[in-house]
């Protein structure tokens, strides 16, 4: 038997699943099942037998499939790590509970033999719990000794020793009380909260879901060229042919066999016009064939795709650890810890007044005092914001970003491809509109033109006539003269597209003649985005400093600085990519903003970096946040979300700092007994959990507000599924 | 109070037996998935079988049908 698994898509209710499980008998030798709890399928059939067809079936019932590529069975691991996570909360929550009936007893007067027994008993219950439920917490803080980095597991450690010696002591010698009960109940808590926090990331995060808008299914041709064969994108090999059909995302990379193809490059390049190739030009997966079909060589399978190597670093990124990196973490558990110090030089001095009391009333501390609401405080309202701008389209790849967002003092922008669209585009006619024969001739003139300018015109024929209406008119003698234009004939007239010299320097004019007189001209430039300025004037607005840092020349960059607002002290151009990364590093708590390799140096040296959409890889890399959608005001959206994410993590915090405090005091004063404490922690653990789920009323409506970045083409726009708000 | 001697070591037997089953059912992975099963209820098995399956599609295009 061979498993195959896939994510799917659009598993929500009973009648997905039917519509899934009806396929079963039509294929009576596939095992087939389905978790909803991780969005899954497996898959399980005889070597003999092809799950082509009915990964077929289920993707013709409206569900997409993206195969799993256990390179290192992530999942598995990911759910023996459940399974033994859950089995060491039995086992810590049965003895817990049994030693809980014994202590009940001991506390209400148990005395004597029967009082001794007892307390054995407690004793022989609490052994597998310190030996096999609380390993957890000794593995993370030999780790954290190992990296020398303060952890929130090290208190935990040192007080679940501590209090099973101080006990075992007891025991022993008859000297006092023990403490398993409490200590018991502690790890039984710590444990079922982490496995909760586990879960909840698990859930949002854990699982992958970039490559999930790779097509899964290729259909590839037979070497004779007139069979096709739908089969898993996995299969397909180098060197295969296959065809893709217009409106198609391509499955492979590949080299284009067929003579001309029209794609969609928004996945790669974030431009989402379309951009012709050629015989034997390179095309990559999850980009749109936009013409009618295409037949592609494979270069590379599916795992080496370059969109995959892509994700998977960024899923990299993702998945690291981002525990106890923050200041704030460290911080709480350096409260924590100099509270414990505390607690233990007072309790040595109240030794010698009065032993059983100070053991008492330290444990007390060390129950009460416990991270636990510390430790849940940060990771968790991140973890519930994380999950929310990944909802919008802001993939952040570590938790952190909140809290620098909030320090953040200067803004730094780059200029093309950012703050601009990135591309010409035709700005206006100084003779108005032109005729419809015009623009015909526009198009011919530029047809088979592949410059950024005759892009432009291209694009503003389809915009004002629609894709299909391309004109047909009989061209003759059609020249294109590099750095000067084209010209051809067109029934007896010659007419011609030549640059035309212009005073001002910020648009490109390009003249279009008919037999040598000037019948108008186009101005071209690049465009701002339609939400540059708005972004920029709410951060204005927040006294954030605006820069833009760009390779451009001066008068490109002045005529976009006045557009926004910005005065010129503030504006930087001719700068090349080292000239950047040395001014971001002159200006500290920067935030880059920028979208091409130029930045990428500028963007791994500043406080917080984000690639704007359609950025190159290595950017991609070098910053913290990806715009996975075109436009800027995002950002400011990403900022809100910091300051609010904030605003509960210091509630949080401060929630737990004041009720350790006074829980410590009261617990050295004596007043509460480690009972009452085991009561307590549980309690403030629940409020700080309750607190990040209500988040704020920002927080609350973060995902309900309205889109206010609307990309574009709708019909371009390539987000992945699982960024639109799930329903 | 001899009896406790007797009785809590029972007890705590019984305890050991439904650990024992608990792990063994995860094991086995019973508690991989909480959220599918919860539907899995709802569809009728009576569906899965081919016997069934018939009638059934019969008048499901039936119902396309018309």
């Amino acid at each position: 038997m061979l498993s195959h698994s896939f994510y799917i898509d659009g598993v929500t209710c009973s009648g997905c699943l039917r519509k899934i499980y009806s396929l079963k008998p039509n294929y009576p030798k596939i095992e087939l099942s389905v978790d909803m709890s991780r969005n899954t399928l497996l898959l399980l059939a005889p070597k003999t037998e092809s799950t082509n067809s009915i990964q077929k079936d289920i993707e013709s019932l409206g569900f997409k499939l993206h195969p799993i590529e256990d390179k290192n069975d992530a999942l598995k691991i990911n759910i023996k790590e459940n399974r033994s996570f859950l089995i060491k909360i039995a086992v810590a929550a049965l003895f817990a509970g049994n030693i809980m009936l014994f202590s009940v007893s001991i506390y209400s007067g148990a005395e004597g033999d029967l009082g001794k027994y007892f307390e054995w008993l407690t004793f022989i219950l609490f052994l597998p719990i310190l030996f096999y439920s609380a390993t957890p917490f000794y593995i993370n803080t030999l780790d954290s000794f190992k990296r020398k980095r303060l952890s929130i597991d090290v208190p935990i450690t040192v007080s679940i020793i501590l209090g099973a010696g101080l006990s075992v002591y007891n025991l022993f010698y008859s000297f006092g009380k023990t403490y398993f009960d409490s200590l018991a109940i502690l790890v039984f808590l710590l444990l079922s909260s982490r496995y909760f926090l586990k879960k909840m990331q698990q859930k949002y995060l854990g699982i992958s879901y970039l490559k999930s808008f790779l097509p899964s299914l290729a259909r590839k041709m037979s070497s004779s060229g007139d069979e096709c064969e739908m089969l898993s994108a996995e299969s397909i090999k180098v060197n295969d042919i296959m065809l893709v059909k217009k409106g198609e995302l391509i499955p492979l990379d590949g080299q284009l066999v067929s003579k001309k193809a029209s794609l969609n490059n928004s996945v790669i390049t974030g431009e989402a016009r379309p951009v012709e190739i050629t015989q034997n030009q390179n095309c990559y997966s999850g980009t749109m064939l936009l013409s009618e079909r295409a037949v592609i060589k494979v270069t590379s399978t599916s795992s080496n795709s370059r969109i995959s190597l892509l994700f998977e670093k960024l899923d990299a990124e993702i998945k690291k650890p981002s525990q106890l990196t923050s200041f704030t973490d460290r911080a709480s558990s350096l409260f924590v810890i100099i509270l414990f110090i505390i607690g233990f030089i007072f309790c040595c001095f109240y030794l010698f007044v009065d032993p059983e009391e100070a053991i008492h009333r330290f444990l007390a501390l060390i129950i009460l005092a416990c991270p636990c609401a510390i430790a849940l405080a940060t990771p968790l309202s991140q973890s519930l914001s994380l999950i929310k701008a990944s909802k919008k389209g802001l993939l952040i790849k570590n938790a952190e970003v909140f809290e620098r967002f909030v320090k953040i003092k200067n803004i730094v922008f780059d200029k093309t491809g950012t703050l601009t669209v990135g591309e010409f585009k035709l700005i206006k006619w100084e003779r108005g509109s032109p005729s419809l024969h015009d623009l015909q001739v526009i198009y011919e003139l530029e047809r088979n033109s592949s410059h950024p300018l005759a892009n432009a015109f291209k694009n503003y024929y389809w915009d004002h006539l629609g894709k299909s209406k391309a004109p047909c008119l009989e061209t003759k003698s059609h020249k294109e003269v590099s750095g000067v234009g084209v010209s051809c004939q067109i029934e007896m007239d010659n007419f011609e597209l030549k640059s035309y010299k212009l005073n001002k320097t910020d648009y490109t004019a390009v003249g279009l003649y008919k037999n040598n007189s000037l019948l108008n001209v186009a101005y071209l430039g690049d465009e701002l985005r339609e939400d540059s300025f708005k972004t920029i004037k709410m951060f204005l607005k927040n006294k954030f400093s605006i820069f833009i840092l760009s390779g451009d020349n001066e008068g490109a960059v002045k005529s976009v600085g006045l557009k926004l607002g910005l005065s010129n002290k503030n504006l930087f151009f001719n700068k090349n990519p080292e000239q950047k990364h040395t001014w971001v590093q002159s200006h500290p708590l920067t935030l880059m903003v920028g979208d091409g390799v130029n930045d990428s140096l500028a963007l791994a040296s500043s406080h917080l970096s984000i690639a704007a959409s359609g950025s190159m890889e290595s950017t991609l890399k070098a910053s913290d946040v990806y715009l996975s959608q075109p436009g800027l005001y995002q950002i400011y959206e990403l900022y809100e979300l910091s300051k609010e994410t904030l605003k509960v993590i210091r509630r949080n915090l401060g929630f737990s700092l004041v009720y350790n405090l006074l829980g410590a005091t009261f617990a050295l004063m004596g007043y509460i007994s480690p009972l009452l404490a085991a009561i307590l922690m549980p309690l403030s653990s629940l409020f700080v959990l309750s607190s990040s789920l209500w988040g704020t009323s920002f927080l609350r409506g973060f995902n309900r507000a309205s889109k206010t970045s609307t990309p574009k083409g709708p019909e371009f726009n390539l987000t992945p599924k699982y960024l639109e708000a799930s329903h | 109070m001899n009896i406790l001697m007797l009785m809590i070591p029972l007890t705590l037997i019984l305890a050991g037996v439904f650990l024992y089953l608990f792990i063994k059912a995860t094991k086995q992975g019973q508690f991989d998935d909480l959220v599918t099963p919860a539907y899995e209820i709802l569809i009728d098995e009576s569906e899965d079988t081919p016997e069934n399956l018939t009638p059934q599609s019969t008048t499901m295009e039936k119902a396309n049908g018309n």
